[in-house]
């Protein structure tokens, strides 16, 4: 377990200190590549002698974290914590996260698991670390992405006819958010929902986002911090990210004509070599089929979350009862965290209104 | 030859003539008020005794309405409806009528002033006045936070929305600002109405400001309070925009009302018959409440 600060001394030159917990260790120079690119993460966590994570999370974010990037006195901050290899209840929370934000011309890198040191170091610079947000439907995506994959949990079975919630990984992962927010280490966002979140990433008051997106990216670009996407933090490294099928639908509107020119649309978009590519493109996507080959070339950050597409959960959208389970969904979390249900009582009341019936559709 | 002449000296061919145009006039109102009123609100009682939803329509009775009654988050919706109405009302009347018996006798410049700055909070629309109040009330930086932080009034930011304590009470405060200036305005103009010669009178009698007020004052501005509290009454039980652009009803239900409620299970969850049972019951208790106002304010006014 470390805490990393590194400052930029000069332009492209970073000064690392690495406070372990329970010593502080001497001060190291570590010079940026030359090319003023991507540092190999690899060799700086090598450099920095930590603990043991897994080695595919590590390449994966090996290629996301620019080091070198930010001229002088505008370095981000950066706090990236590993999913940890024991279970440590606390330490988990932050694993995956990337939290980095302007603190004055300190460039701060928390490559440890210690979430104390991370509360510390954000409250100095005023940060909130992460809000699970949970003021309205929207976005909730993020927040069902976060619970699920702490410990486990999904949010549907395999054959998508039940939601899943409601089992001891679910409840162990809402139990660990709920006792982080009351230490203080993460933020209830009773009053925000996941637009508001993003807005306060924008403005740099909250350090990460749970609801991050390539069209976010192209939103939210800035020169004012650094972008770095990570998968959730779950307890066994192999992240399950839920994913949103851009479809077609062709209305029924018992003409045959109008539907097979629909189709045949529809076909053109998707399948022509030239266009099909670009509306893919155009809408910040990945294609579902291979033969498009590599749409973005020459772009790392891309490249980076196309590879993470083999990590993609189940599709539980279409189920029965999804407008219910959403709805159930951010009250649930608005009932734990102000404490009105304990968390048993909460996903259990989410797992009987969630149900599909006929009452919802 | 003899010609019929009605009362008012004109042929009744002529009147007939006269009537037809008048009803051809209102025809589009008409058919507007038909289409976007009537039809809708039939349509509205007949469906809400079926279960309508986006995949279905059966015939339920009034299980709608047996379900309304052991929905908790309804009933929760409905208790909180109730305290919007209880407290903005008075609230709304009492201040508006003390800022209009303030100001009506001013300058003409001065009730303008101040006409116009009571009346910009109606005439800005409820969405942007709503994202700056949320722009207030944030959590994170919230100038309500900075200034009482600063001021040590608490010692660190408070969710306003996000707390069961403090959301129905910004909904209130909130609600309050959109809905004094009307008010304000109408009995500005009813106070200036009432007839200066009984106001003298009172005054050369040696009747006290306070008689005044209540015994001339008051009386003659009866028909405005009516007004003003009927159409407060039915503008917070519709208390919608607020909430949906605010708290989305929560934390935990607490700011949610009847009428988002009834959004919720119409556009949310696409239970239309549901949420129509909710309409229908609303407009009911709207109804009843206005009755009861009429009945019991009505009493002594003059028209």
């Amino acid at each position: 377990m470390v805490f990393v600060i590194a400052k930029e001394v000069k332009r492209n030159l970073f000064l690392l200190e690495i406070k372990p917990v329970s010593s502080k260790q001497p001060m190291k120079c570590m010079p940026c590549p030359p090319d003023g690119g991507v540092w190999p993460c690899i060799s700086l966590r090598e450099e920095l002698i930590w603990g043991a994570p897994k080695r595919e999370m590590l390449t994966s974010w090996s290629q996301s974290i620019p080091i070198g990037g930010p001229p002088l006195g505008t370095a981000p901050l950066i706090c990236v914590a590993l999913a940890p290899e024991v279970g440590d209840h606390e330490s988990l929370a932050f694993g995956g996260f990337s939290l980095f934000q302007m603190v004055e011309d300190l460039a701060v890198f928390i490559l440890g698991l210690d979430l104390a040191l991370v509360r510390e170091a954000l409250g100095k610079a005023g940060k909130i670390g992460i809000s699970v947000y949970c003021g309205g439907q929207g976005g909730d995506q993020g927040t069902r992405a976060l619970v699920s994959n702490l410990y486990g949990a999904t949010i549907a079975n395999k054959t998508n006819t039940r939601y899943t919630m409601n089992s001891p990984e679910g409840a162990r992962a809402l139990e660990l958010l709920k006792d982080l927010e009351k230490k203080g280490y993460i933020d209830a966002g009773l009053s925000i929902a996941a637009a508001d979140e993003l807005q306060l990433f924008a403005q740099q008051q909250i350090a990460s986002t749970i609801c991050w997106g390539t069209s976010n990216a192209l939103n939210y670009a800035t020169d004012a911090f650094t972008q770095v996407s990570v998968p959730f933090p779950s307890n066994d490294s192999v992240p399950s990210l839920e994913y949103l099928v851009n479809g077609f639908c062709v209305f029924d509107n018992k003409d045959a004509g109008r539907a097979e020119a629909a189709k045949k649309l529809i076909q053109f978009i998707c399948d022509d070599p030239e266009w099909g590519k670009v509306n893919v493109v155009k809408t910040g996507a990945f294609p579902v089929r291979s033969s498009f080959g590599d749409l973005y070339p020459g772009n790392p950050e891309y490249a980076l979350l196309a590879s993470w597409t083999k990590y993609y959960g189940g599709y539980y959208n279409t189920m029965p009862g999804f407008a219910a389970m959403r709805t159930e969904w951010w009250n649930m979390l608005q009932y734990v965290f102000t404490g009105d249900k304990t968390v048993a009582k909460a996903l259990a009341d989410y797992d009987v209104n969630s149900t599909p019936s006929s009452n919802n559709s | 030859m003899h010609s019929a002449i009605n009362k008012h000296g004109v042929s009744h061919a002529i009147q007939r003539q006269i009537d037809r145009v008048s009803y051809l006039f209102l025809l589009p109102m008409v058919l507007f008020f038909l289409s976007f009123v009537i039809i809708p609100m039939a349509m509205g009682i007949f469906t809400s005794f079926f279960d309508y939803t986006m995949g279905g329509f059966h015939f339920n009775g009034l299980d709608n309405y047996i379900e309304l009654f052991k929905d908790p988050k309804f009933l929760r919706s409905f208790s909180n409806t109730f305290i919007i109405v209880v407290v903005s009302v008075p609230a709304v009347t009492i201040f508006s009528l003390w800022v209009g018996s303030l100001i009506y006798d001013k300058s003409a410049w001065v009730t303008s002033a101040f006409r116009g700055i009571f009346y910009l909070p109606v005439v800005t629309g409820t969405v942007p006045v709503v994202v700056v109040w949320k722009w207030i009330f944030d959590k994170y930086a919230g100038v309500l936070n900075y200034v009482l932080v600063n001021l040590g009034v608490i010692e660190k930011n408070i969710a306003w929305l996000g707390e069961r304590s403090t959301a129905i009470w910004c909904i209130l405060a909130i609600l309050f600002t959109t809905s004094i200036g009307q008010p304000i305005v109408l009995y500005i103009s009813a106070l200036a109405n009432i007839d200066s010669s009984v106001l003298e009178a009172a005054k050369v009698d040696g009747a006290s400001g306070l008689r005044t007020f209540w015994q001339i004052k008051w009386p003659s501005i009866m028909p405005t309070t009516l007004y003003v509290v009927v159409i407060t009454t039915i503008n917070s039980f519709q208390c919608f925009a607020l909430i949906q652009l605010l708290t989305s009803g929560g934390p935990v239900y607490s700011t949610s009302t009847i009428m988002y409620y009834l959004y919720v299970n119409a556009f949310s969850l696409y239970r239309y018959g549901y949420a129509n049972a909710m309409g229908v019951l609303l407009a009911l208790v709207i109804g009843a409440f206005s009755i009861l106002q009429f009945a019991s304010i009505k009493s002594g006014v003059d028209y």
